[in-house]
């Protein structure tokens, strides 16, 4: 089992417990996975592997323990927890630093990959449809379209499927305000100890932009991270501590100063003031009441007027609405490596979250249950999924009815009303309720007439090539050139939607696409008159009928291809250029 | 739906109902209506929150219209912008209704919300100003008359002398610009009219920017157009705001007070001034500049000044010193009665520097005055005799002080008018302790009551009597309604207002299954009784017993909750100490917090990011106020609301001067006793806001009222009829652990399907209404079909 196919990234030699007792051995790293044996290479006893993505839990214990060890949990489950003791903190540190960040490397690149239920979602679906799986051996499976092209352009077929498998739920924030910054005694020293975390940095900064704002211009040029977050945090502790006391020291003030809330400039405010809906806007209804001095000041029914004197209001007070906007924020989208990736995801974020307020519905004033209820919804139309068996189906039918009039049912009446109104026309005694001129009326009529004719004509004529194609259906095509028809039918639909994508061809990426498509249409083009060629000429001719619309779309996508070339001659030129360097 | 209200009196309406239903409640509302239509009189009817009393109102008031097109305007009045905005919706979908039964042409309509400049106007270099004062200023500055007048001026003669101009000195005038849009406005003259439709303050705006007319002077064109208008309070009853406004409207005009169960408050307000130190300082400045334009007027133009005391002799109205047109227009006399326009201004005022020694002399007087060390108290005659003794102004004199500063700002030609706020508000308190000698008090305090150490004197003109300021609108229009939740008990409103209401009514609702729970909670699970009276408020137990209702209801209840404090001090006092105590934390677990502060931009933003919290799920606590800017203006309807919790009794702040002046003046002339009307005002305050919660019928909604003082019968007594007939005994007396059980099952009852066909119980519906109707009218059909369903329907037939 040690002998993977894939490289040892890192090893260390660490200890372990087996079967209770501690064991010599060494850590392995792989590209995905962790593994621990004993040094005694033959006995693989108490081998343990840890998929990496799977690690919910990465533990370092206290910095000056007794042993250095590190934990790991993987999927939640503390029963499998591979617990690894080191000689020295640095050889732990350097095997759990090469641990995250191998598991950071992993998970971005899962990031742009289809999740594994869509990947599975893709596999019931060419388990399922056999058209869908030809179409992929033909074009995926020989390389004209890469894999992805060919799923974004069938995504609809199982992004449901997917919505339902897949718990795409993102994770929200805690509702509680997070006021856990005091940090802990040790008991024994002046010390006071504070765990940060990536995300207790970002929840931090998200919810002072004080501090965010001091983070960002501060670090690092004037002061360190290292420095930022003691003065943070010792300002923090302090304020706590005084409880309401002014602070003791210059230094102490200025850092309380620098990170206290400060009031929103006036352009954001009149931002703000703009996106709140007019039937929530109490600044309307402030702006409506007349100045000082009218009204009554103490009447005992208000207090509104909050007296500069009675001091500052109790910070949960200023705390409370933007916390729970932060939490209504979510987590961002960025990835927060550090402190400065926290602040400034932070800060995107927010602005972000301004512009687009999601999660607002639109006022409803109407009292529901004075509204009659909705009509049952009307029965969903049909849907045709395979257009051919439909179409086959009708024609058989047209073949049972081939001796109908069906053609001549509708055109009998409709000669019958214009003769009518010609009859009309030319009456006298009714010439003066027409709205148009009568000659001119009678002349339109007669035009009419003619074509009508002109219609009959080419009706008996569609009628007797049908005869004689219908002759030819008694002899029909064989079923092996049936069947490559309509697949190389479909393979051409597919190529020339392919093609279509990549227009219009202005880098040579597209180009490139474009290329390999257009040659492959080439290709299936030339299989096609080849097929065409080898039949008989019965069914060459019916063959030939089948395929126009295919080959004349062919025929187009060539002749834009060329024209593109002269068209975009400076992208077609980076493409030569790029194909001659691969070459 | 459309159907006939027919009350047996005159001829019946066809009413035009924007829905397939309509409640009992509605048409019995109708009914009540048209009965006082029909009058021409004035009515006040409650209505429970939830029944669709806006869109009855409207419903009833524009059909009225459109069969009797000789009743004028119907004019709604809101207590706040956010409410205005919500009936301009309603009535956009009565309006669609009445097209598609009717035909464009016919039910060609033009309804139209009216706001302040602030909230109205387009020109971005005015509308960016930040308070109301400084946009009306700035917008007075750039469209008063003699200031465009200028300005034309300028350009003729800059025409004149074209090449000459271009030597260096062209604009050193101070850079006279304008208003483009009140230009184009101005241009389009009798074209710039409003086509028929429904116009909230956004659509007008929008209006204005395509158009490029200003938004704000054509809707005050338009008002005499229109067929609704939807405005604030204040421009119906502030005689200030109400006289440029809303003057030409006519006597037939049906006006509706929507939400007006504090209507006495503002019609109080609406006559009452108060003066600081600040203010009075800022008044002297004014005066030294208003010397030195009137030094500068006699130099270059002592013939306008002359004219202007020509026309003082005969009297002020008659000569057009106050018809204001254009922009220049700023509040008016404070005063209402009319006559004294006719009279002529006294003689000691008449010319420009006698006025403003006068001025000088009062205010002077009145900071005097402010350096009182102790509270005094007296009446406005009182206040005259001292003012005459030691100032030697008499209260003729101050009568006229208002107008006659109007007057002389306006041939001064002054702009800037935001400058001389302060003194024309010393101005308005002249005019009005100079025109009324009862119904109102002067009070002055040296400090604010809960801050005794802080000197902050202020000297308040409170008016006492609410008739005062209502007394014109209730004479002038053929029909005033007064409608609310809350109006209980009715018989009170009017004896506060000093009218006779055709119909005064208070309905009840009808409801097929219980989805109002109101409960009283009384103790703690401890067994301790919670309550915000004063000794007991600050008890750590009773906080911490407050607490665990909210999280327990937390717990509980999904979606939205609300919680109304009776202070803010109060709220902020409890809630430093939930936090302290961890509970916020305990909270927070199940919900997010949201609170109301006093910076209402942040506060409206709270409102927006709860709403969404309730839209996603996660569910979210509002911690509010009452008697605030929320509990007054916004509604927690639906999944937004789904429990509302009072904390204790809303009283107001009992020892606050100005209310007991109030109280004393109620006990004195309509012998209301002190208590009663306290408990009455806490009460309605209190419903008010647990009424916020239910929208419709098929909403429901949690109603704990946590005082153990509800339980008493003063209390509970003068909640409205709606809320009683469902506070059974059984939910008098709960402890919090008790209530959640009747939360949680509660909450199970009305999460089970309830489809629309399980309603019709409460509902009528065309078919219905059709065979009623077709039974004899609704006088004869309806008690047998309604002695189940509405008591109140039959009860007046």
């Amino acid at each position: 089992m040690a002998s993977t196919s894939e490289d040892v990234l890192h090893r260390c030699a660490c200890a372990s417990t087996v079967a209770g007792a501690k064991a010599q051995g060494e850590a392995i790293m792989r590209a995905t996975t962790l593994s621990w044996q004993p040094l005694d290479d033959d006995n693989f006893t108490g081998a343990k592997v840890v998929r990496l993505l799977a690690v919910t839990a990465h533990q370092r214990n206290k910095p000056g323990s007794a042993t250095a060890s590190l934990r790991l949990v993987p999927e939640n489950d503390a029963k499998r927890a591979l617990v690894l003791a080191f000689s020295s903190e640095s050889d732990r540190d350097a095997l759990s630093d090469a641990i995250k960040m191998q598991i950071k490397k992993l998970e971005e690149e899962a990031r742009g990959a289809p999740t594994a239920a869509e990947l599975a979602a893709r596999k019931e679906l060419l388990k399922k449809n056999v058209e869908i799986a030809q179409l992929y051996e033909e074009t995926v499976k020989t390389g004209v379209i890469s894999d992805e092209d060919f799923w974004e352009a069938r995504r609809n077929l199982f992004t449901d499927v997917v919505a339902r498998r897949a718990t795409g739920q993102k994770i929200g924030i805690e509702n509680t305000l997070d006021g856990d910054l005091k940090g802990a005694r040790d008991g024994m020293s002046d010390t006071v100890t504070c765990n940060l975390t990536n995300e207790k940095m970002h929840r931090i900064f998200a919810e002072r932009p004080s501090v965010r704002q001091a983070f960002l211009d501060n670090v690092p040029k004037k002061m360190t991270e290292r420095e930022f977050w003691t003065r943070f945090l010792r300002s923090e502790y302090f304020k706590q501590m005084r409880a309401g006391a002014p602070p003791q020291g210059e230094e102490e003030a200025a850092d309380l100063a620098l990170f206290s809330r400060k009031p929103l400039d006036a352009d954001t405010r009149k931002a703000q003031i703009k996106t709140i809906t007019p039937t929530l806007n109490l600044k309307a209804e402030e702006d409506e009441a007349l100045g000082d001095g009218y009204g009554l000041l103490r009447d005992g029914s208000r207090d509104t007027r909050r007296p500069k004197e009675a001091g500052p209001l109790p910070e949960v007070f200023a705390e409370l609405n933007h916390h729970a906007a932060v939490v209504l924020r979510g987590q961002p989208q960025a990835n927060i490596v550090d402190a400065r990736s926290a602040a400034i995801a932070a800060r995107d974020h927010e602005q972000s979250a301004e512009g687009a307020k999601i999660g607002v519905e639109e006022p409803n004033y109407l009292i529901d249950d004075l509204v009659a209820p909705p009509p049952p919804a009307s029965m969903k139309e049909l849907n045709i999924s395979d257009s051919h068996q439909y179409f086959s189906s009708i024609v058989n039918d047209m073949a049972a009815k081939r001796t109908s009039k069906s053609s001549k049912a509708v055109i009998e009446p409709f000669k019958a009303a214009v003769t009518s109104a010609l009859n009309a026309l030319t009456h006298p005694e009714k010439r003066h309720k027409c709205a148009m001129e009568p000659v001119v009326a009678s002349e339109v009529l007669t035009e009419v007439t003619k074509s009508l004719a002109k219609v009959e004509d080419l009706n008996a004529q569609f009628a007797s090539h049908q005869s004689f194609s219908s002759a030819e259906d008694s002899e029909p095509i064989p079923s092996s050139v049936d069947v490559q028809l309509s697949r190389s039918a479909l393979t051409g639909g597919e190529l020339l939607r392919q093609f279509w994508m990549s227009t219009p061809m202005v880098t040579s990426v597209r180009w490139e696409k474009a290329t390999k498509v257009s040659k492959s249409i080439e290709t299936l083009y030339d299989t096609l008159e080849k097929l065409k060629g080898s039949l008989a000429p019965v069914h060459r001719h019916i063959t030939s009928q089948r395929l126009r619309p295919l080959l004349s779309a062919f025929d187009s996508a060539l002749t834009f291809y060329d024209d593109e070339k002269t068209r975009r001659p400076q992208a077609f030129a980076d493409f030569e250029k790029a194909q001659a360097q691969v070459a | 739906m459309r159907f006939t209200i027919d009350d047996g009196g005159s001829a019946p309406i066809e009413v035009f109902f924007p829905y397939d239903s309509v409640y009992p409640e509605q048409v019995a509302y109708m009914r009540e209506m048209k009965r006082a239509l029909d009058a021409r009189g004035h009515g006040a009817v409650e209505m429970p929150t939830g029944t669709g009393k806006t869109i009855t109102v409207l419903s009833m008031c524009v059909s009225y219209q459109l069969a009797h097109p000789e009743v004028g305007k119907i004019i709604y009045c809101t207590r706040t912008v956010p409410e205005m905005e919500k009936v301009l919706e309603e009535m956009k979908a009565l309006q669609a209704y009445i097209e598609k039964e009717l035909g464009a042409e016919t039910a060609r309509m033009l309804s139209l919300g009216l706001s302040s400049r602030k909230n109205m106007c387009v020109n971005p270099a005015v509308a960016d100003e930040g308070s109301r004062e400084s946009v009306d200023g700035r917008c007075r500055r750039l469209t008063a008359s003699w200031v465009r007048e200028r300005r034309l001026e300028r350009q003729a003669r800059d025409a004149g002398r074209t090449v000459a101009a271009e030597d260096g000195e062209g604009d050193n005038e101070g850079g006279v610009s304008c208003c483009d849009w009140f230009e184009e406005f101005e241009t389009a003259g009798e074209k710039a009219v409003l086509p028929p439709g429904v116009y909230t303050l956004h659509d007008l705006r929008q209006f204005g920017r395509a158009k490029k007319w200003c938004p704000y002077f054509l809707a005050r064109n338009m008002i005499s157009f229109a067929n609704v208008i939807v405005y604030n309070y204040q421009y119906m009853l502030d005689p200030k705001v109400a006289s440029l406004v809303s003057s030409a409207l006519e006597k037939e005009c049906v006006v509706v007070f929507d939400e007006a169960h504090n209507i006495d408050n503002v019609c109080i307000e609406a006559l009452s001034v108060n003066l600081r130190q600040q203010t009075l300082e800022n008044a002297g400045r004014s005066i030294t500049s208003l010397n030195a334009r009137i030094d500068k007027a006699k130099q270059t133009d002592e013939r306008r000044l002359r004219q202007e005391y020509e026309r003082l002799v005969n009297g002020l109205a008659q000569q057009g010193v106050l018809a204001r047109g254009g922009g220049e227009d700023m509040l008016m006399n404070p005063v209402i009665p009319d006559d004294i326009l006719r009279e002529a201004v006294p003689g000691n005022i008449r010319r420009a520097e006698h006025f403003v020694a006068v001025l000088k002399r009062f205010v002077e007087y009145l900071k005097f005055r402010l350096q009182s060390t102790q509270v005094e108290q007296e009446t406005p005659t009182a206040f005259l005799q001292h003012c005459a003794a030691n100032a030697g102004i008499d209260g003729k004199t101050l009568k006229f002080c208002y107008d006659r500063l109007t007057s002389l700002l306006k041939t001064l030609e002054v702009v800037d008018m935001d400058e001389y706020n302060a003194l024309s508000l010393v101005a308005n308190f002249a005019a009005l302790v100079g025109t009324y000698s009862k119904g109102f008090a002067l009070i002055l305090e040296p400090y604010d009551e809960r801050y005794p150490n802080i000197p902050d004197p202020v000297l308040q003109l409170a008016c006492l009597d609410a008739s005062l300021a209502i007394k014109p609108v209730f004479e002038r229009f053929q029909s005033v309604f007064i409608t609310s939740g809350t109006l209980s008990p009715i018989d009170l409103y009017p004896k506060l207002l000093g009218f006779n209401p055709v119909c005064a009514k208070s309905l009840e609702m009808t409801l097929t299954r219980e989805c109002l729970c109101p409960m009283v909670i009384t103790r703690g699970a401890d067994q301790q009784a919670v309550s915000t009276k004063f000794d007991v408020r600050d008890d750590p137990n009773v906080i911490q017993n407050y607490g665990r209702i909210l999280v327990g209801l937390a717990q509980t209840v999904p979606d939205g909750i609300v919680a109304f404090f009776v202070s803010y001090s109060y709220m902020e006092n409890i809630v430093s100490k939930w936090h302290e105590t961890g509970i916020l934390r305990e909270i927070m677990q199940h919900k997010l917090v949201f609170i109301e502060t006093t910076d209402v931009v942040e506060t409206s933003l709270a409102l927006d990011n709860y709403r969404r919290a309730c839209n996603c799920g996660r569910g979210a606590i509002f911690l509010s106020v009452a008697r605030g800017k929320v509990a007054e203006g916004i509604d927690f309807d639906r999944h937004y609301g789904r429990a509302v919790v009072m904390y204790g009794v809303p009283y107001q702040y009992t020892l606050s001067r100005i209310l007991r002046a109030r109280l004393e003046y109620l006990r004195e002339t309509f012998q209301i006793k002190e208590s009663d009307f306290l408990a009455f005002d806490a009460v309605r305050q209190a419903a008010q806001c647990v009424g916020r919660v239910i929208r419709s019928k098929k909403d429901y909604g949690l109603m704990v009222f946590a005082d153990k003082r509800y339980n008493s019968q003063d209390k509970r007594g003068k909640l409205p009829g709606w809320i009683t007939s469902h506070l059974h005994e059984e939910v008098l007396n709960l402890s919090t652990d008790m209530a959640m059980q009747v939360a949680r099952t509660f909450m199970r009852s009305m999460s089970q399907p309830f489809s629309h066909d399980d309603s019709k119980k409460s509902l009528f519906d065309q078919e219905m209404l059709n065979r009623l109707a077709a039974e004899g009218g609704y006088r004869e059909a309806l008690p047998a079909q309604a002695r189940k369903l509405a008591p109140e329907i039959m009860m007046h037939i």
